[in-house]
C-alpha cells in the first residue's frame, strides 16, 4: 500500500465522532476514562484543532447547581465536582445555548478560547496562539460535542455505579449476624433485589411487614430539595405510592421542620418513638402509635429515609427493630441506586451502539435514495425520446429501491423504538438478525471485515422481546468487528441453527480470542484486562442477563489469538403454542 | 463520437440509475463493480471520464484514483459518495493530497448535477 493514500486506509479514522463514539462504548471501567480522553484529544489534534487544555462542565445529576467539572490540560486528566461562576464565559454559553470564541491576550501567552454549549453542560477548548479559533475549526468541534459529551456522561454513570457496587458489597459484609432477621437478607432467603426501582421499594416494604413484625413501612426519597413519599402503605396495611406525601428538607421559617426530614438531612441518625400519641412534627395530626425513621445511605451520600410504624397494633418498637430496620434501609438505598445505574447504563449503551451504526445507515440509506432520485429524473427524458419500454421498468424500479429504503428503516425501528423494551413477542429470529444485519453491513465494509451469513432456511420463531435480542447481537457484532481488528484476513460469521427444541444463534470471528485465565469472567460486570482486548465487559455481562430474561442462555467459547465464538440458545416455539 | 465513461460502484442498481441518465443523453458507458475491475478496463480502452464511487469493498475510489493517475495523469474522475466524513473534494485533499477528484457528488445527488458536471469534465 502507498504512503499517500494510508491516512483513509485506516478506515477506523475515517470518521472521528464514529471512533469517540466507539471509544464510549468500549469503556466499561472509570480508570480508563483518562487515557481514552487523552486519546481523543490526540485524534482532536490529528483533525487539525490544535488544543492544550480541554475542559467539559457537566450538569451533576442530582443537583441543578453542582457541575461536574473535567479538565485535561497538558496531558493530565483530572475532574471534580464544582461550581459554574456566574460571571464566568462557561455560564454565559450554557444560558444563551450560543457558542463564543475569543482570545485572552492578558498573559504572557495569548490563549485562544472555544467554548460550545452541550446538551447537559458546556465544552471548551484552549489554545495557545494570537489568533481566535478558525469557523472550520468551530465547525469541526460543534460536530464532535455531542460524541464527547456521551463519552464523559459514560464515565460519570461508571465512576458513580463503581461507588455503588462498592458500597453494596461493604453493606453486605457488614450485616449483623446476630440478629436472626437480618440473617434472612444475607442468606439469600428473602432478596430485595429487582428489575425496577419500584420493586426494590415493595421488596422493603414486605420486608418491614413480614420480618420486622412492624404494621407498615413508609420510603421517603429526596428530590432536591424536598422529601418525597414513594412507596408506603395505607391504613389496611395495602402497599400504595404516596407521591403526595411531602417534607420540605428546609421549611420556611413558620412551619415545622420535621424529625424525617431532620433524617435525610444527615443532622440525625434516627428517630425512634414509644409514644402512642406520637409528635412526628406537627405536619400529621395522626395517632401513629410508636413510629421510627432512619436514613437510607450510598457511600455516605442520603438518598432518603425509611420509616415504620405500628399503627394498628399500637405495640412498642424495640432497639433492635430499629437497628435492623437501618440495616435493611441502607440494604435498600444501595439496590435502588444500582437498578436506577443499571438503566441509565443500557441506555448510554444503547446510545453508543446507535451511534456507531449511525454513520454506516446513512450510507446504506444514500444509495437507494440516490437510485430513487435519478430514475424518477430519468422518467420525463425517457418519454421525450419515446422509449416507453424503459418507462415501466425504471418505474418498477423506483418501487424497488423504495421498499429498500424502507427496510433500512424498519431495521433501525428494531433497536431504537419507543415501546418498553422488555416487552416480549413472537418473532422469528432469521429475520430479526437480518435486519440487525442490515444496519451493520456497511461498517463492516468500511473496517473491511468479511461477513459471512448461515443462516437456516425457513420462520425460527421464538418468544423474546425484539429490541433485546438486537442489542445483544448488536454488541456481539461490535465486539466482533473490534476482535478482528489486526486479523488477516478479518472474518465474522453470524450462523443460526435449530438444535432439539431451541434456536441457536451464533457470533463467531477469527480475533485475538480471549485468554484461558479471563474466560470464567468475561460475563462478570466490570471485569476487564488487556487481553481480553476490547468491547467484552460491561456490553457482555448486560447482554448476559438479557438473554437470560428473555429464557435463554449466551455462553461463549475461545482460544488465545484464534478467535472466539458466543453463542445464544433460546428455547423454540411451535406455531399453536402461543 | 460520444465520449466514454466508466462508472465504478458495487451497488449495481446505481450504477444502472447513472448509466441510464447518461446514455440517453448520447455518453457510451462501460460499467464496473468494485475499483480492481476499473482499473483494467481503464488500461486497455479509451475512457474519457471515471465516475466513481467512494466506498468499494476491494478497491476503494481513492485507491483506484491513485493509481489511475500514475498512468493517465490527464484523466477526470468524479466521486460519489454516501455521505460520512468524505463528502467534498477538500476534504479528501486535506486526507490525501496525491488523489484528486475533480469533483464529488453526494449521494442523492439531482440528474441536473450529474449532467452539469459531466459537461464541466469534459469540456
Amino acid at each position: 500500500m502507498n504512503q499517500a493514500i494510508s491516512p483513509i486506509e485506516d478506515k477506523d479514522e475515517v470518521d472521528l465522532t464514529c471512533w469517540i463514539q466507539a471509544a464510549a462504548l468500549r469503556m466499561e471501567n472509570d480508570a480508563d476514562f483518562p487515557e481514552l480522553l487523552l486519546q481523543v484529544v490526540d485524534r482532536i489534534k490529528a483533525a487539525g484543532l490544535q488544543v492544550y487544555a480541554l475542559s467539559i462542565y457537566l450538569l451533576a445529576a442530582e443537583s441543578k447547581s453542582d457541575w461536574l467539572h473535567y479538565t485535561l490540560s497538558r496531558g493530565e486528566v483530572s475532574w471534580l465536582q464544582d461550581e459554574l461562576y456566574e460571571d464566568g464565559a462557561e455560564f454565559g454559553v450554557h444560558d444563551t445555548k450560543e457558542a463564543q470564541s475569543w482570545l485572552d491576550t492578558q498573559s504572557e501567552t495569548a490563549v485562544a478560547y472555544l467554548c460550545v454549549p452541550t446538551s447537559t453542560g458546556v465544552l471548551t477548548i484552549a489554545d495557545e496562539r494570537a489568533e481566535p479559533f478558525s469557523d472550520e475549526q468551530q465547525a469541526l468541534l460543534q460536530t464532535l460535542v455531542p460524541a464527547i459529551e456521551m463519552l464523559v456522561i459514560r464515565h460519570r454513570d461508571l465512576a458513580a455505579y463503581a461507588v455503588v457496587n462498592e458500597a453494596y458489597l461493604q453493606t453486605r459484609s457488614r450485616l449483623i449476624n446476630s440478629n436472626p432477621d437480618l440473617m434472612a437478607l444475607q442468606d439469600g432467603s428473602f432478596d430485595l433485589s429487582a428489575e425496577s426501582v419500584d420493586e426494590v421499594a415493595q421488596n422493603m416494604l414486605e420486608f418491614i411487614t413480614q420480618r420486622l413484625q412492624l404494621d407498615r413501612g413508609g420510603i421517603f426519597l429526596r428530590d432536591g430539595d424536598i422529601l418525597r413519599g414513594f412507596w408506603g402503605m395505607d391504613e389496611e396495611g395495602a402497599i400504595i405510592a404516596i407521591p403526595n406525601t411531602i417534607f420540605p428538607l428546609y421549611p420556611e421559617e413558620n412551619k415545622e421542620l420535621t424529625h424525617i426530614a431532620l433524617i435525610a438531612r444527615g443532622e440525625k441518625q434516627y428517630y425512634l418513638t414509644q409514644d402512642l400519641a406520637a409528635d412526628v412534627g406537627g405536619s400529621i395530626s395522626h395517632d401513629f402509635g410508636a413510629n421510627v425513621a432512619v436514613p437510607m445511605r450510598v457511600g455516605g451520600r442520603i438518598i432518603g429515609a425509611l420509616a415504620g410504624d405500628n399503627f394498628v397494633n399500637k405495640r412498642p418498637i424495640s432497639y433492635d427493630q430499629m437497628q435492623a430496620l437501618m440495616v435493611l434501609a441502607n440494604q435498600g438505598a444501595v439496590m435502588i441506586e444500582m437498578v436506577k445505574l443499571q438503566k441509565k447504563l443500557i441506555e448510554s449503551n444503547k446510545m453508543a451502539s446507535i451511534g456507531v451504526m449511525s454513520s454506516g445507515i446513512a450510507h446504506e440509506l444514500s444509495q437507494p435514495l440516490a437510485a430513487i432520485l435519478l430514475k424518477t429524473q430519468l422518467i420525463p427524458r425517457l418519454i421525450e425520446k419515446k422509449k416507453y419500454a424503459l418507462i415501466k421498468k425504471t418505474g418498477e424500479d423506483v418501487v424497488t429501491q423504495t421498499l429498500r429504503a424502507k427496510k433500512i428503516i424498519d431495521s433501525l425501528r428494531v433497536i431504537s423504538r419507543e415501546e418498553r423494551d422488555e416487552d416480549r413477542e413472537k418473532c422469528d429470529l432469521n429475520s430479526l438478525v437480518e435486519d440487525v444485519l442490515t444496519l451493520f453491513m456497511d461498517g463492516f465494509k468500511l473496517s473491511n471485515v468479511n461477513l459471512e451469513l448461515m443462516l437456516t432456511t425457513g420462520e425460527m420463531l421464538v418468544f423474546v422481546s425484539p429490541v433485546q435480542i438486537g442489542q445483544v447481537l448488536s454488541a456481539l457484532l461490535i465486539n466482533a468487528q473490534d476482535a478482528v481488528e489486526n486479523s488477516n484476513p478479518k472474518k465474522v460469521i453470524v450462523r443460526t441453527d435449530r438444535v432439539n427444541d431451541s434456536i441457536v444463534l451464533e457470533v463467531s470471528d477469527n480475533g485475538c480470542g480471549i485468554s484461558k485465565n479471563s474466560i470464567g469472567r468475561i460475563f462478570d460486570p466490570f471485569y476487564t484486562t488487556k487481553s481480553v482486548g476490547k468491547g467484552t465487559g460491561l456490553g457482555l455481562s448486560l447482554g448476559y442477563s438479557m438473554i437470560q430474561e428473555n429464557g435463554g442462555k449466551l455462553t461463549v467459547s475461545s482460544e488465545e489469538g484464534k478467535g472466539a465464538k458466543f453463542r445464544v440458545v433460546i428455547p423454540a416455539i411451535n406455531e399453536g403454542c402461543l | 463520437m460520444s465520449k466514454v465513461i466508466l462508472v465504478v460502484d458495487d451497488d449495481p442498481v446505481m450504477r444502472e440509475s447513472v448509466r441510464d441518465i447518461l446514455e440517453i443523453e448520447n455518453y457510451k458507458v462501460i460499467e464496473a463493480g468494485d475499483g480492481i475491475d476499473g482499473l483494467p478496463i481503464v488500461k486497455k480502452e479509451h475512457v474519457d471520464l471515471v465516475i466513481t464511487d467512494i466506498l468499494m469493498s476491494q478497491v476503494d475510489g481513492n485507491e483506484l484514483v491513485f493509481k489511475l493517475k500514475r498512468f493517465r495523469p490527464d484523466l477526470k474522475v468524479i466521486g460519489m459518495t454516501g455521505g460520512g466524513r468524505l463528502v467534498s473534494v477538500e476534504q479528501v485533499k486535506q486526507l490525501c493530497p496525491d488523489v484528486v477528484f475533480e469533483t464529488m457528488l453526494t449521494k442523492p445527488f439531482l440528474r441536473e448535477e450529474l449532467l452539469a458536471q459531466v459537461e464541466a469534465a469534459l469540456a
